[in-house]
């Protein structure tokens, strides 16, 4: 191969250049202005996010011309197959959301640098790589692009304690998850003698189906080292400690960016590999894959959901809950690896709705944050009352809650739906009867919060706390609260956008 | 040229040991500065695994990776020195005992 | 004389990485890094990584070392009140020895598996093996896509530290 090779790879990488321009000029937008301007607290985040959104509109533009193509470009480093396509589509989409509601709080929580953009759209560019990878070392890239940027942006409330704390300890954990991811890769390069998914596929199947190379075991063991790696990004349990810190003490727009971006990118990648570097698409070299990944799901969907139950903060009431979340999704990847292309569907089809409704709530705590710039604690006592005082507020948080909790009409409960089916048929019926039970211990903290939002009176004095009111975050929540119900009560359409994934 | 008569499994061996003590060295210690030198070598003994598989198998690859994995190195370092100057400016310690802001208040 | 020189670089690396783990002064531990990671410089030579080992020192010694010692002296970082007692350091070490000789030996690897043709007993290297032409080629045609984001990841690492670190903004 040679470099002209490599290069007619390049209209397939326009989406991602796309959002690296994006990163680039609000890089250089903040520098302008924080010369311009002395009065650093002025900064309006107007032009920042109509830039960020023109560069990730126009990313899904590009992406939605490119043809999918089984054959991998640049070198076998990067799939443009419909996973690929769908997934970094999925990405930009959510990004754009999040970044419309991050807006609002720009100001008032003491984030006045442009930097947040470029940062973002940078992060962005990273979960696309990761998500189109079908190389480790490639992965690897845009996953760390992907974290650096994620540890910055959870540490950008400079003077907070807490922000920094979580930056902090989510960096540790991160960098030990990725330092494990590293060392599995190595034990699958030395046993298999590539890093291309299709390379470590076609070794995997000599190595285990025969004996003529006795390497299994390192191969194994790098195999679980990666999934380690993994799980970690995904916050599964054991691996799900850094989620509860870095989710509370990041600024509320980090948290609605990360918990949901930075889970969507991790398990469309972490699917890429455990069907085409672990399996070939339709079968499985490593047959106890399932019996490993099924443990993993009812471990995190309990301990998830369980200690969801106890927390008073809601914001590490929803880190809990985005952790129960990985263990539905866990399961619906079970179903994937069993099934083939109607679950790999179906999960992609739950992250996207998984992504409406979180970043809804979040978007949510945002508008009710303080406007003072300090930490709000967002206890759930803060709550009794709101409902009443900011009904439209009330009413979509709860439609969020109800789609968390898989309630119909919402998009959750047929994103549930569509994401056991598979695993039911596959015959793993304890599984799915966990998770449905999981389910329903769910409904008790989800809706304990819409309770205090409508059925306890306010405490008198947060009557005139003065709110953050911004046309960018009711546009995004408004597209939100009619994604997740028009989604839910029509889903057809829906479902075969993302028809045909492998 | 041959690759050195070094068996393969010592030159594991050490890539093993020096991981074990990196994560030893994560999970151990208190200073965070000394953690971060603790993530190095953890991803230094993947580097040492990488440029012992290339030479075994003959491929330049190993060694390629461990170039971005350099990079990818001295950025994390970067970050993560740059979060710990900001977390001393807030709590005035680097220790990860002392930081404990974030608790589960149930 | 390779062989030999092998088992002491690697004695060096080793002696190195224990002391980062032990040594209470973070600064003196960042020299024991220094130390481990020159003797793993080493090693690369004597794999056949000329130019990873040429890297190796110039990245580490010359650039993450002298951050990490930059950053000690700029946080004034003292010696922590715990010392370590040597029951705590024996029995950490046995269990490094324990498990690095126990995966070792559990993975179950040894020359013979890597060979992919014919008799000679090892894969012979080609003549530029491990040259700055071969690594160079390969990150120009293969690895091309995350070389060139390697600049993005090294922007945001730029961008991520100023806004982090900085006293003023």
């Amino acid at each position: 191969m040679n470099i002209s090779d490599a290069l007619a790879g390049m209209p397939q990488i326009l989406p991602m250049i796309a959002v690296i321009v994006g990163g680039l000029v609000t890089m250089l937008m903040a520098v302008a202005r924080s010369h311009k301007d002395p009065e650093h607290g002025q900064l309006t985040a107007g032009p920042f996010v109509a830039v960020a959104l023109v560069s990730l509109v126009f990313a899904l533009f590009l992406l939605t011309q490119i043809e999918p193509q089984a054959k991998a470009v640049w070198g076998g480093t990067l799939a443009i197959d419909r996973l690929s396509l769908v997934g970094q589509g999925l990405i930009v989409v959510i990004a754009a959301l999040a970044i419309s509601m991050g807006a609002a709080s720009i100001t008032t929580q003491g984030i006045v640098r442009g930097e947040y953009f470029a940062l973002s759209l940078f992060c962005v560019s990273g979960m696309m790589l990761m998500v189109a990878a079908t190389e480790l070392l490639t992965f690897f890239v845009g996953l760390e692009i992907m974290s650096l940027a994620v540890y910055v942006l959870v540490g950008f409330r400079r003077s907070d304690r807490r922000s920094q704390e979580a930056a902090l300890k989510y960096f540790l954990s991160g960098a030990f998850a990725s330092a494990f991811f590293l060392f599995g890769a190595a034990m699958v390069f030395g046993a298999t003698g590539t890093t291309a998914y299709a390379g470590i596929s076609t070794s995997a199947q000599k190595l285990l189906s025969g004996t003529a190379f006795p390497m299994q075991t390192l191969l194994l063991v790098g195999a679980t080292l990666c999934v380690v790696g993994f799980a970690f990004k995904i916050a599964a349990v054991p691996f799900h400690m850094w989620a509860p810190d870095a989710y509370q003490g990041a600024p509320t727009m980090v948290t609605g960016f990360m918990a949901v971006t930075v889970k969507a990118a991790a398990f469309m990648a972490f699917l890429r590999f455990v069907l085409l570097a672990l399996g070939d698409g339709s079968t499985r070299h490593v047959p106890w894959i399932v019996d490993v990944l099924s443990l993993l799901a009812i471990v995190t969907m309990t301990l998830g959901n369980l200690s969801a139950v106890l927390q008073r903060n809601v914001k590490r009431m929803l880190a809990y809950s985005s952790i129960a979340h990985a263990g539905y999704l866990l399961v619906g990847m079970v179903g994937a690896l069993e099934r083939g292309e109607p679950a790999v569907q179906g999960l992609v089809f739950y992250l996207f709705v998984y992504g409406l409704a979180t970043l809804g709530a979040f978007g949510v705590l945002i508008a009710l944050e303080r406007k003072n710039g300090r930490h709000d604690e967002m206890l759930i006592n803060r709550f009794a009352g709101v409902g009443f005082q900011h009904p439209a507020l009330g009413v979509a948080f709860a439609v969020f809650m109800f789609a968390l909790s898989g309630i119909p009409p919402t998009a959750g409960f047929t994103g549930k739906v569509l994401l056991f089916g598979p695993a039911l048929d596959a015959g793993h019926i304890g599984l799915v009867i966990v998770a449905v039970l999981n389910s329903v211990v769910s409904v008790y903290y989800y809706l304990s919060i819409v309770v205090y939002m409508f059925m306890k009176n306010p405490p008198p004095r947060q009557s005139t706390e003065p709110r953050v009111f911004s046309p960018w975050l009711t546009g995004a929540l408004v597209v939100t609260t009619f994604g997740v119900l028009i989604v839910g009560m029509m889903p057809q359409r829906w479902i075969d956008m993302f028809a045909k994934l492998v | 040229m041959v690759p050195i008569g070094v068996p393969v499994e010592h030159v594991i061996a050490l890539a093993v040991a020096l991981f074990v003590i990196g994560v030893l060295g994560v999970l151990l210690r208190k200073s965070v500065i000394v953690m971060l030198m603790s993530v190095e070598l953890m991803l230094n003994a993947a580097n040492l695994l990488f440029v012992v598989f290339a030479e075994r198998w003959g491929v330049a690859r190993g060694q390629t990776i461990s170039f971005f994995v350099m990079a990818v190195a001295a950025a994390e370092a970067a970050v993560g020195l740059a979060i710990l100057i900001g977390v001393f400016r807030t709590h005035n310690t680097t220790d990860v005992d002392e930081l404990r802001d974030l608790l589960e208040q149930s | 004389m390779d062989v030999f020189v092998f088992y002491a670089a690697a004695a060096i690396t080793l002696l190195g990485a224990s002391m980062v783990l032990v040594l209470a002064n973070p600064l003196r531990a960042a020299m024991a890094l220094i130390l481990s990671l020159g003797a793993l410089s080493v090693i690369y030579v004597l794999l056949h990584a000329q130019f990873v080992a040429v890297m190796q020192l110039l990245v580490y010694a010359g650039a993450i070392i002298v951050l990490f010692v930059f950053v000690i002296m700029l946080l004034n970082l003292e010696d922590p009140k715990t010392r370590r007692s040597w029951p705590w350091v024996a029995g950490v070490f046995t269990i490094i020895g324990g498990l690095s000789y126990g995966l070792a030996r559990g993975l179950m690897v040894d020359d013979n598996q890597f060979i992919t043709s014919g008799p000679p007993h090892v894969n012979a290297l080609s003549k530029d093996y491990g040259t700055v032409e071969q690594v160079g080629r390969e990150i120009m045609t293969t690895f091309v896509l995350p070389f060139e984001m390697l600049s993005v990841l090294l922007l945001v690492a730029v961008v991520g530290a100023v806004v982090i670190s900085k006293k003023r903004l």
